[in-house]
């Protein structure tokens, strides 16, 4: 018996199932996401990095910081993170639309160093 | 937009299909229960099989590997679940649970169900059996032990360190310092770890070189084969 068409269609089913999941709804939700144009500041939001913060990223991608640091805040009242001055709102989508490599992270053996040059500034 | 979404940029696992749901990168805790269903049907189907044959399970070496390995999908599921649970998520989120959470996908499912497949399938594509028992058993028993000393101290780790993460008071240092001691038992179970692939290394070698015995035919391929894998 010749199973070829079965076999070929379950797979590709399986993978068009996980690619609608994991590529197709995402790019439909995220998609058309575009930075916040403020009219009255006359800038662009996320702002782009500058130089420096550019090649400083390079080091922390190179350096493999994102092992045990995480780049997304989680919203006041859910963890500690706004009492721990990491930063005063929580991520949100549009914070990395400017990113084509976010280094969001998953463990926070440091930590979350999203605004470290807000606070470090101070 | 809340962070559930940004989530969604690498919490990607959570649309997969069984066991490529399990394999994704990990990392994030979003709405992680869709692939409990078939979990739990395929855990139910073989954890009865298994119990009702022990014996078989004891003397086959690729068995006991695939058995652990099936019985670790289960739990992956259950934790799986578990991590998706607002309250648990607060707590274990971004802890060395994440990482227990990677390891027992990585390792104490897909791992050994790969080790199991190898010890079924290099004696009948090589048309001889294992030349040692004793590594195969050395194998299982530092790879089970290693693995379970790895998950238990890094969930413990995990959920020890989210706790104290979410005390604001508790300096971010200190934190640090409660995990070294569950990743001092990380180091260990790896360490175990280290001792069975080495084993494995060995008997794999070992399999490599051994003279083919002259009675044995490439039919023999097709036929079922027990004595090739090596009872303990």
């Amino acid at each position: 018996m010749n199973r070829t068409p079965l076999v070929f269609l379950g797979i590709f089913f399986t993978l068009a199932f996980s690619w609608t999941g994991l590529v197709l709804t995402n790019q439909i939700s995220y998609g058309a996401l575009r930075p916040f144009v403020d009219e009255g500041d006359n800038k662009a939001f996320p702002e782009s990095l500058s130089g420096v913060a550019a090649q400083g990223k390079l080091v922390y991608e190179d350096l493999g910081c994102i092992v045990c640091h995480t780049q997304q805040v989680r919203r006041p009242g859910f963890g500690t993170d706004d009492k721990r001055h990491w930063g005063d709102r929580q991520s949100v989508a549009r914070d990395y639309v400017r990113e084509a490599r976010p280094l969001i992270g998953s463990s926070r053996l440091g930590p979350d160093l999203r605004n470290v040059g807000a606070r470090q500034n101070r | 937009l809340d962070t559930r979404r940004v989530r969604q940029l690498d919490g990607c696992e959570h649309f997969g299909w069984w066991a490529s749901s399990r394999l994704g990168t990990g990392g994030q805790h979003g709405c992680r229960d869709d692939a409990a269903g078939p979990d739990f049907i395929i855990g139910a189907n073989h954890h009865g099989t298994i119990f009702k044959n022990f014996a078989a399970v004891k003397q086959s070496a690729t068995l006991r590997f695939i058995s652990f390995g099936a019985v670790s999908f289960t739990i992956a599921g259950v934790v799986q679940v578990a991590l998706g649970i607002r309250g648990v998520s607060e707590i274990l989120h971004f802890t060395l649970a994440t990482q227990a959470y990677n390891d027992t996908v990585l390792y104490a499912f897909f791992s050994m169900v790969m080790f199991g497949s190898i010890y079924y399938l290099m004696p009948r594509i090589l048309l001889k059996g294992w030349p040692s028992a004793m590594l195969i058993n050395v194998h299982f028993v530092t790879a089970a032990v290693g693995i379970v000393i790895c998950l238990a101290s890094l969930y413990l780790g995990g959920l020890v360190q989210g706790k104290a993460l979410n005390e604001s008071e508790t300096p971010f240092l200190e934190v640090v310092g409660l995990a070294k001691k569950f990743l001092f038992g990380q180091s260990l179970g790896g360490l175990l770890l280290l001792v069975g692939h080495v084993a494995f290394a060995l008997n794999f070698v070992l399999i490599l070189a051994k003279p083919r015995a002259t009675r044995v035919t490439a039919a023999d391929l097709f036929q079922p084969a027990p004595e090739m894998e090596v009872a303990s």
